[in-house]
């Protein structure tokens, strides 16, 4: 059987008297492709940074690497959801991808040589290389999401948190960066949130539904029954080359 | 002005003026960028309970305000932290709290020995030696920690969660932030008055943030543009006989309207400041 990289228990978290997360329990092996889905305000976000320990959770446990967040935090690259903050920040894409690079102990010290070469690295695979010295409030959405994915890139992660990695980025771009998750997600093991069906199918091993509580699936094969828990109605699927209606079609009000 | 350069108050006053205006041109552009405009704010009215208190019980004003002034920025921070940009109201109160020691105790105080307009208003025409001294060595220290941690800086300005993940002790930065806003703002005093100190703080790095594209060129373009403005400043107080903080924030204000508004004429729709890419 496979390491546990991550394992959560009985995690309860309540966010001004409103439960966010409760008696959540899952664990994600070495090497998965865990991709968690879910409506807006169902939990996802918070799940997240419950295990990097941005927030501390009310009850349960939670382990990465077998130990508590955030103590293992230098092995995990994180994409935060792009919430478009501090558009006018004086900071170019070489600066905010060198951040990958951040660590406690080297806390005063120069960047080194290394630390350029995987910046450079990071920013080639997401096709920002040549944007390296543009500030981000010159950036589009989709460019500066590329910028935050070669960030997680660069500190060269055992496991990668990503909070809707992709949205803002054209389909053609989002291919490529599937595609380049695939290649990592042999060493990498990758934790995912996403609205994008059509992800599951083609690069999903497991996928979870968080809806307050959370549920594994651990064939990453769409059931109705899995959208219905994450979305609380019947959805339309479209699936690419597929252009049959495979759903009822959802009715207002439902 | 060259002739006024003869006089040694108005030689200490320019030196004077140029140090403060690093000071402020480097943690005036933190704080911008952190938008801790309002949390400075607060800061420098409530030195002015420090100041009361020094003048009441016979401290010396200078060590004792700034002790003060840290203690103040100290506590803001406990009272941010958990929450930096919805902490207005506590901010608002401890601002006018801050004041109403310092006039309370001020109007305690037997006699009425201190020039205290000089604290509200600023009198950088009396600074002496041991002044630039304590600015001097102060600027050193700012500049110091700054450029030691400056990927550090900002990258916790910058963001803070990701920053946080990487394992930056963020809140240390944070109040290591308020601390070095505490003793700029003591220092400045001096030069402009708490009312003003403010300005100084945030117009240079606002007008320079439009010109660049880097957190350390925002704080080089700022301190050049504060010691512009305090030189036309003192240029202006001395020829026309004005009060000196007041002249210099004049200038320091005209010049940001000014750039403000061509900034917005020029400026494509979509851009985030004056430069056009790269």
């Amino acid at each position: 059987m496979k390491e546990h990289v991550l394992t959560v228990q009985d995690l309860c978290f309540t966010y001004q008297h409103a439960t966010v997360l409760k008696d959540v329990s899952f664990s994600v092996e070495q090497g998965d492709f865990f991709v968690i889905l879910g409506p807006n305000g169902g939990g996802k976000t918070t799940l997240l940074k419950l295990c990097l320990g941005i927030l501390k959770p009310d009850k349960g446990t939670i382990k990465v690497f077998g130990q508590n967040p955030p103590d293992t935090n230098h092995k995990i690259g994180y994409v935060p959801q792009n919430t478009g903050f501090n558009p006018t920040f004086p900071i170019s894409a070489l600066e905010v991808s060198l951040m990958g690079r951040l660590s406690r102990s080297r806390l005063g010290r120069m960047y080194s040589a290394y630390d350029y070469s995987m910046a450079e690295d990071a920013l080639k695979k997401v096709g920002m290389w040549q944007h390296r010295f543009t500030s981000i409030g010159h950036m589009s959405g989709g460019q500066r999401q590329r910028v935050f994915i070669a960030r997680a890139l660069a500190v060269d992660p055992e496991i990668l948190f990503m909070d809707e990695p992709t949205a803002g980025i054209d389909p053609e771009f989002q291919t490529h960066i599937y595609d380049l998750l695939r290649q990592l997600n042999e060493r990498v093991t990758i934790v995912l949130i996403t609205h994008d069906i059509g992800v599951i199918s083609q690069y999903a091993k497991t996928v979870a539904c968080v809806n307050r509580t959370l549920e594994v699936h651990r064939e990453a094969q769409i059931t109705e029954d899995m959208l219905e828990k994450a979305y609380g109605c019947p959805v339309e699927l479209v699936a690419h080359g597929i252009p049959h209606r495979v759903y009822p079609v959802h009715k207002v009000g439902d | 002005m060259w002739q006024a350069l003869q006089f040694e108050f108005m030689r200490n006053a320019l030196v004077a003026g140029v140090i403060v205006s690093i000071i402020c041109g480097v943690v005036g552009t933190l704080i911008v960028v952190n938008r801790l405009v309002f949390l400075s704010g607060g800061i420098a009215h409530a030195v002015y309970g420090g100041i009361g208190l020094a003048v009441y019980f016979g401290f010396p004003p200078g060590f004792f305000t700034a002790a003060f002034a840290l203690a103040v920025s100290f506590l803001m921070g406990v009272i941010t932290v958990k929450d930096k940009h919805r902490a207005d109201v506590a901010i608002g109160a401890l601002w006018a709290v801050g004041m109403a020691i310092g006039i309370i105790f001020v109007s305690l105080a037997p006699g009425y020995n201190v020039d205290l307009m000089g604290y509200l208003f600023g009198s950088i025409l009396t600074v002496v030696k041991s002044d630039i001294l304590v600015m001097t060595v102060l600027n050193v220290l700012i500049l110091l920690v700054v450029s030691l941690f400056y990927k550090e800086f900002l990258a916790v300005s910058y963001d803070e969660e990701f920053a946080f993940v990487r394992g930056i002790p963020v809140t240390l930065f944070y109040f290591i932030l308020l601390s070095m806003t505490s003793l700029a703002v003591v220092v400045t005093i001096k030069v402009v008055g708490l009312i003003l100190v403010i300005a100084l703080l945030s117009i240079p790095p606002s007008i320079a943030e439009d010109y660049t594209h880097s957190l350390g060129g925002t704080m080089f373009m700022a301190s050049l543009f504060g010691i512009f403005f305090t030189v036309c400043g003192l240029y202006l107080s001395y020829n026309y006989n004005l009060p000196s903080g007041a002249a210099i924030i004049m200038v320091a204000g005209a010049a940001f309207f000014i750039s403000k508004t061509l900034c917005r004429l020029g400026r494509r729709p979509a851009a985030s400041s004056c430069l056009s890419d790269k």
